[in-house]
């Protein structure tokens, strides 16, 4: 009896350890994704990587 | 010797009968003297041998934009400390530990030699650094874990966002303002382990209310990247000591972007000057200069006392008040108050100003909100100066209506525009839009509030009326005018008073530009000032532009509709009619001609395998996804071409 209770206290912890990593884990991938999606960084790749510009204002046709 | 022998034995077992008293009496006292003297003190010291405390540093929360952009976010790094006492070799550990780290050898050595039984290293390493050092294997060095706040969008809103201590606290902008609901506390667990210091229980579960709050901000950071871009390039391009941009919603107060030069990095903060945290657009005031002309005109046409057809003489350009002459940038004759704001007038503005009275354009300054806070969620605002009628001079109440001895911030004249704008209603300016726990339910929302209503709305639909022939071919900002969207707005340019001569500096100016768009249903007030440019000062000029940029972008990002007047909508759908017509070459859609091969670039397998099926050709497939590579060439003759290869690859 006593034992089961410690035998599941350590993979409770352990459990617990696990989700703290992994939510922890989730937050860096978090910063990844923001600071790979910051606007500076998109501009400069969308630039130099696809050759993509702003349209001209000629090139930009409004529709009534 | 019997009856001896039996003495003897009585007397041993007498000896060992005492002996075996004392000892169970030497075992009695001791336990007394453990269980009941030293009872509890004991139990308690084993107690902390199988117990322990786990501190847990909560993480600030998370700072998004409107759209839920992460703006600021902690997350967990390690630190590199040591135990100087257990550290042996000092000297090649130091050397060592310094070449790993990047750091100067005598200064860690210093750390190691100190009597102290901790000292931090180096904080907040990289991963990198931490392979090396554990790669090093020194005795004595530890890890531990701590919090620390990054910043994605780097530039991007920093002035607003601020930034928090390597301990976690907000020392600047909104991280300080809202420190107390961003900083978690921190957690105690105690928990039971075993000798090996393997947790096994955790007792006391963590409190709810000790997370750390997130907050949301009125912020979009793409339009505060936007705004943070027009305005360095122009501050770059006018040699400008500073400069601010506002981006507001009208109706209700929120700031979209407040963009501030000099720039900074928050990631790295401590590398920047304190003048460069400054956000300007609050802390910073100066004279409105002509801009307050649009003030003027509101009080005047609220009280009635001109018309925006009203013509008055603007004295050829040299009018005499006391003592002063007062000059206008060109001679004007007689001129409609519209045309006065639209030329800027100075002396224009001086007489509509005398049928106003200074008592009365003063309580309309003060409606309209200067020598006041706005009410800000932020740290530092400043109020301006505004100083009682009362208190001036002949010529300060006359050039008080162009501008002149009124000291505003920013932020306090984009509001006014936006009063003019939403139909004249002051808002209450607001950044953080609600804060959230961490499952995202709000714990406390912020909603656009009124301060006064200022004018009535159809005062400020003919001022807007007014305002936008300011944006006209000849008025004095042409370049603020956005294509397809009606603009309204002010221009000034503020001479500077140098502090020396006490005297206004005919070098020092602050260009402005305030106004909003589209004029007819504004949905954004746009502010912006250069303070000191270099070359020609004029708002119009310099400030304008920006105006103009972020508006145009700000109002496609938003998905504004563009706003055409009947005549131009008719034309505009006979352009629809002829698009043909136009001569720029769109280079991306190539049409496809018969006879050649067809451009097949950006296209899914099946696309192109149809397409060759029709045209008879052999597919060579390389990779999945989209095609971004063909060879041959799209527009090649066909007739040569039997086979075709097409490289795909998945899209990014």
């Amino acid at each position: 009896m006593n034992s089961k209770r410690t035998q599941m206290g350590y993979s409770l912890s352990q459990i617990k350890k696990e989700t703290g990593q992994i939510r922890e884990y989730n937050r860096k991938l978090k910063l990844e994704i923001a600071s790979l999606k910051s606007p500076e960084r998109l501009e400069n790749k969308a630039g130099k990587e696809f050759g993509l510009r702003y349209p001209l204002p000629q090139q930009i046709v409004f529709l009534p | 010797m019997r009856i001896k022998d039996k003495k003897w034995v009585r007397i041993r077992i007498y000896i060992t009968g005492i002996c075996f008293f004392l000892v169970f009496c030497l075992i009695f006292l001791r336990a007394y003297q453990l269980q009941i003297l030293k009872g509890s003190q004991l139990s308690s010291l084993a107690k902390k041998g199988y117990t322990g405390k786990l501190t847990l540093v909560s993480q600030r929360g998370t700072i998004f934009d409107r759209n839920g952009k992460e703006l600021a976010l902690s997350i967990e790094v390690d630190s590199l400390c040591c135990y100087p006492k257990k550290v042996k070799n000092k000297k090649t550990a130091a050397t060592r530990l310094a070449r790993a780290l990047d750091l100067n050898k005598r200064e860690v050595l210093k750390k190691l030699h100190s009597s102290r039984s901790f000292a931090w290293i180096k904080r907040k390493v990289t991963p990198e650094e931490i392979n090396r050092v554990q790669k090093l294997n020194i005795t004595g060095i530890d890890f531990t874990k701590e919090s620390r706040r990054y910043y994605p969008c780097m530039e991007t809103g920093a002035h607003v966002i601020g930034f928090a201590s390597q301990d976690n606290k907000g020392l600047e902008g909104i991280e300080l303002r809202y420190n107390r609901y961003l900083e978690g506390q921190e957690t105690k667990f105690s928990r039971i382990h075993d000798a090996l210091g393997r947790s096994l229980i955790f007792d006391g579960p963590r409190i709810e209310k000790q997370d750390p709050s997130n907050l949301i901000l009125t912020l979009d950071k793409d339009i505060s990247y936007k705004a943070q871009k027009a305005l360095r390039e122009a501050v770059r391009k006018s040699r400008a000591k500073s400069g601010v941009c506002i981006v507001m919603r009208p109706q209700t107060g929120e700031i979209l972007a407040m963009a501030v030069v000099p720039e900074f990095n928050p990631n790295i903060f401590w590398q920047y000057q304190p003048y460069e945290w400054r956000n300007r657009a609050i802390t910073d005031c100066f004279e409105p200069g002509s801009t307050q002309k649009a003030f003027l005109l509101a009080g005047a046409l609220e009280e009635g006392v001109v018309s925006p057809e009203t013509v008055l003489n603007c004295e050829k350009g040299e009018y005499p008040i006391g003592s002063y002459i007062i000059h206008d940038s060109k001679p004007y004759g007689m001129l409609k108050v519209r045309e006065i704001l639209k030329f800027s007038s100075n002396i224009g503005a001086i007489k509509i100003g005398q049928r106003l009275g200074a008592e009365r354009f003063n309580y309309y300054l003060k409606r309209f909100g200067f020598g006041e806070q706005t009410g800000i969620d932020f740290p530092g605002e400043r109020k301006g100066i505004l100083r009682p009628i009362r208190n001036m001079s002949l010529v300060g109440k006359n050039t008080l209506y162009f501008g002149q001895g009124i000291s505003v911030s920013p932020l306090q004249l984009a509001m006014a525009f936006g009063a003019i704008a939403n139909g004249g209603h002051l808002m209450r300016p607001y950044i953080v839009k609600s804060i959230v726990d961490q499952r995202g339910e709000a714990i406390q929302n912020f909603y656009p509030s009124i301060i006064r209503d200022v004018i009535s709305p159809e005062t400020a639909e003919k001022v807007r009326g007014v305002l936008e022939g300011v944006v006209r071919k000849d008025g004095t900002a042409p370049k603020a005018a956005i294509k397809k969207y009606s603009v309204a707005g002010k221009t000034g340019t503020a001479q500077k008073v140098d502090p020396i001569r006490k005297a206004y500096s005919n070098k020092k100016f602050v260009a402005i530009f305030g106004g909003f768009t589209p004029s007819d249903s504004p949905a954004l007030v746009i502010l912006v000032a250069l303070d000191e440019p270099k070359g020609i000062p004029y708002g119009g000029i310099v400030a304008a532009p920006v105006f103009s940029d972020v508006g145009c972008w700000t109002l496609n990002h938003l998905n504004v509709t563009p706003s055409f007047p009947p005549a131009v909508r008719r034309a505009g759908q006979q352009d629809l009619l002829h698009p043909i017509k136009r001569k720029e070459k769109i280079e991306i859609l190539r049409p496809d001609f018969p006879g050649s091969i067809p451009n097949l670039i950006g296209l899914g397998v099946r696309d192109v395998l149809k397409k060759a099926k029709q045209l008879g050709l052999q597919v060579v497939i390389k990779g999945s996804g989209m095609v971004v590579k063909q060879v041959p060439k799209p527009g090649t003759p066909l007739k040569k071409n039997r086979s075709l290869t097409v490289t795909f690859q998945p899209p990014a």
